[in-house]
Order: C-alpha cells, then structure tokens, then sequence
C-alpha cells in the first residue's frame, strides 16, 4: 500500500470508527490578514523592497468523543497548501496522540498561535520562529507522530508535554522545504522534536518550558551544484522559553543554542550559536497593546549554516502598536531596524515599516 | 446648591450601571433537572467554561454560553472565568487553533437555552434568577451572582 493510500485509509478509519451517537463537532475558522512592507536604508539601497499580501488561514476541527481531526490551510498571495492536517486520539485526560502533518513542537511561538495571525500580537514573528517558507532556519512543519500531554497537579499548577518524530524538511534553493504530507518518495531525514512546559496556575496563560530538536536536514542537490554547498546537515537544538503575563504586562521571549554539523565531501564543519528573542507587551486599555521587541544572537553573524539561507534576520529592534478596532478585528503596526545576512560580508542594515489589518470569522 | 455639570454627568451614569441590572436580581447556574448534579465549586465551573473536561460525581459538565444581554454577559465574565471578554474569546479561539477543541455552544434566547438544557445531558448554563424561575424543568444549583 503507497503512503497516499495509507494516509486516506487512517483518515477513513478514523471517522469511520467514530462510534454511533457519539458527540459530533465542528468547527470552521477563517482568520484573513493584509499586510503592507515597505524598507528603506540611508547605507544600502539594494535593500529597498516593498510588498503588499494577503493571506486566507483556514482552520477546520472535527471533533468526536475521542478522535479529533484538524486541518490547518493558508491560502495566501505567496501560497496555497496544507500547513497542519493531523488525525487525533484521546488516549485518556488531555494526552492526545496525533499522526499527519503538524507543527514542530520545539518552536515555541508556532505552537501558540500557528498561522493565526489575528491571534499574535504583533505583526512579524521572531527570526528565531519564522516559517520555513519565509526563511525560517529551524525545520517548523513535521509529518509523522505527535504526542500531546498536559497534566495538572494538586497544587493547581500543571506540566505540558509535546513530543514528535517524523521526517524533517529537506535544504533546497537557498531554504528549508517542509515534508508534503502525500509525497510519495522522500530525500526527508529524521527529526525529533520535545517541548516541557510548566503553569505556576493551570488556567493562567503564564508558562515556562525547554524545547529541544534533533534534525536531520539532508540537501537536496540543484541541476548546477553550487560550490561550497554541503550534502547533508545535522542540528541540534536546546532552548527554554517563557510567557509571563501580569496585569497588563506580558513578556514573551526564548533562547535557543544550536549545534549544526556540515557535512561536506571530504570534511565536516561544527557550527553553533545563541539566538534569542524578548517581546514586551502593554495593553493600555481594552482596545490599545503596544508592544516592543529586541532580537539577537551570540556567533550568528558568522555561522555557516545560517549564511546558507538569503536573508536571514540576524538582529531586529522593533517597536508596535496594536488597536483592536471592533470585536475580532485589529490593526497593527511596526517599526524596526533589521539586520540579515550571516554570511561574510553580506550582513545589510535597514529599517522597515509594516502595516496589518487581521481578523476571526466568525 | 446646584451641582455641576460634571456631577450630573456622574449622577446620570450611576443611575444607568444601576438601572442596568434588574433590580434585586441575581444571576443563577442552572442545568435540567434530569441531571443528578446538585452543585460544583467556583473552581471546577471556572474549568469547564475555561475549557478544561470536568466531570462532577461522575457527570461530564457541558458549559453553554449566554449572550445577547450585555449585563449578564458581564457578570459572567467577572463572577465565573475572572478575566477580560477579550481575553476570554482570544483563549476560545486558541484551544481551538492549538488543539482543535470545539468552542462553546452559544444561545441567545432563554427558551432556546432551555430547550438545550433539557436536550443534553448535564448541559449548564447562567441566567438571570427570575428567568430560571420561569423554565420548566430546570434547576438552579449555584447562585453566582446578587444584586445587593
């Protein structure tokens, strides 16, 4: 049996074995966002770019009494495709185990909000958390087995628990392509991804944790090598995060250190370094968050993994303001001093403006 | 002496916050009398509408929300999940992004809510005490809120 058929005959099985008179849910969300880009820099005017997109993320949830099924799609100006469409079951309390196409565990940030816009204060993501689509340098979208976990304890404090294996994306023009959930031959090498998270108070968002990966991100070759291109790479990951709230304060930030082996030819190369994120939040009233963010890093400007990848953002200071214009709707903006480039002399300074308007349906 | 404009003004406003809730009345957790629950603690109500599977005296509690009259509305906010609207519809809609959990079902209308009530096992509710005494064949089993 090909994979395809192995994927839609889980998919049958499971609704099929969704036992009769059980409770049926569903569920549709739609969360639209338009975003406008423009940039400038007083030192480097290749840098200049402005763009206008627009995106459609599309969420349906069936739910029965122990099975659960999600599909995540973005439709966008960029692209068209399954970012999530996994196939749950509640082995018991709130551990479930899912199989299919989902999000890593060990990217803090993507397993809070996932493509829904609306959801995330601010208009961009950290660097540190970025699709791959859109640079991102840690694999971000897993296709194999997830296992989800929360356990809450005496003192109303509770431990969360993510773990998954599955196949990893691969390297390929200038980035990573995430695994196709229906592709039927694979150059994907493994990744295993774990996420522990601590709640002082089990119904507070306020949370703690360490996320840790292991990827192997094979590269898969164009029809004209590209010289200095290594065959294979090996990252391993271990970071902690935190999102603290207090009255109208919220800190969200993580630190990750990575471990990268190169593997070329006739060598290997050892590559690390710190990448980090803080962001401050401010809700000044019901309808107004503004919102700041630093991100860095320690030995990132001179990686040669991450000079591998055509821009990515290695410093960013940037400052927002959110304003929830009616109920589910907001717009957003942003103002930063970006850094990208890790390779040698190919770091660009620049300054960047953004506009969003995003929102839920219904 | 006359007051001021601005005292007026404030006058005016309590009058309003006053006359808003109906006077005397209190806001009661009810579910249909078939069900064998006879009370839950602040904490577990504040779980269930969170989001959270609670089970009381073997009984699966199935939470449905009221809208449509914005006194209520905040009462529920303030007296049973303790936070924000805001805050409150951002986690709905982040259980159900994260995890595919099905959001709350939501009434508008005492009489369809009962007939919910009645419908489903174990379902609750919040409403206003005199509307709770008027349903047939639904019990009150917490007093969440009193207008003093």
């Amino acid at each position: 049996m090909s994979r395809r058929q192995l994927v839609a005959a889980g998919l049958i099985g499971i609704l099929a074995g969704t036992p009769a008179g059980a409770e049926v849910q569903h569920e549709l969300l739609f969360f639209p966002s338009v975003d406008g880009f423009d940039t400038f820099s007083e030192s480097d005017s290749s840098v200049e770019d402005s763009y206008t997109r627009a995106a459609l993320d599309m969420l349906y949830s069936f739910s029965g009494n122990r099975f659960r099924l999600l599909g995540e799609f973005l439709w966008s100006s960029d692209e068209a495709e399954f970012e999530r469409l996994q196939a749950g079951l509640r082995l018991q309390g709130n551990t479930f185990a899912w199989a299919g196409r989902f999000h890593a565990p060990a990217k803090f940030w993507n397993s809070e909000y996932h493509h829904g816009q609306f959801l995330q204060t601010s208009i961009t993501r950290p660097a540190l958390e970025e699709w791959e689509d859109d640079g991102g340098t840690q694999p971000a979208h897993v296709t194999g087995l997830l296992l989800e976990s929360e356990h809450q304890r005496d003192d109303e404090s509770a431990l969360g628990f993510a773990a998954s294996v599955g196949f990893a994306p691969v390297f390929e023009d200038g980035g990573l392509e995430a695994h196709e959930l229906l592709e039927e031959t694979s150059d994907h090498g493994l990744s295993l991804n774990l996420r522990v998270s601590y709640r002082p108070q089990y119904l507070s968002s306020t949370q703690f944790g360490i996320v840790a990966a292991w990827n192997e991100l094979n590269v898969r070759h164009d029809l004209i090598p590209v010289p200095d291109q290594p065959e294979s790479i090996d990252q391993a990951s271990l970071g902690v995060f935190g999102d603290w709230r207090r009255d109208d304060l919220r800190l969200v930030a993580s630190l990750v250190y990575f471990d990268n082996t190169l593997e070329f030819p006739t060598s290997s190369v050892d590559d690390n370094y710190l990448l980090g994120y803080a962001q401050l939040e401010y809700e000044a009233n019901s309808a107004v968050t503004v919102f700041g963010r630093a991100e860095s890093g320690i030995d990132q400007d001179d990686s040669a993994y991450l000079a591998l990848f055509d821009a990515f953002i290695t410093d960013r200071y940037m400052l927002g303001a959110r304003w929830d214009v009616v109920e589910y709707h907001s717009l957003t903006f942003e103002i930063a001093n970006t850094t990208n480039g890790a390779g040698p002399g190919s770091s660009r300074d620049f300054n960047e403006y953004r506009l969003q308007w995003s929102a839920v349906f219904p | 002496m006359i007051p001021r404009a601005g005292q007026w003004f404030i006058v005016c406003i309590a009058c309003f916050i006053a006359g808003a809730a109906k006077s005397g009345e209190s806001v009661v957790l009810v579910t249909a009398e078939t069900c064998p629950l006879e009370s839950i603690s602040t904490l577990d109500l504040r779980k269930a509408y969170l989001g959270v599977a609670v089970t009381v005296d073997g009984r699966r509690v199935r939470p449905v929300l009221m809208h449509g009259d914005e006194k209520l509305e905040q009462i529920f906010y303030q007296s049973v999940v303790a936070m924000s609207k805001k805050s409150y519809e951002r986690r709905r809609l982040s259980l159900t992004l994260k995890y595919g959990t099905p959001r709350l079902a939501v009434f508008d209308d005492v009489d369809a809510v009962s007939e919910a009530l009645t419908s489903e096992e174990c379902a609750i509710t919040y409403m206003w005490g005199s509307d709770a005494e008027s349903l047939q064949g639904v019990k009150t089993i917490k007093l969440l809120w009193q207008d003093t």
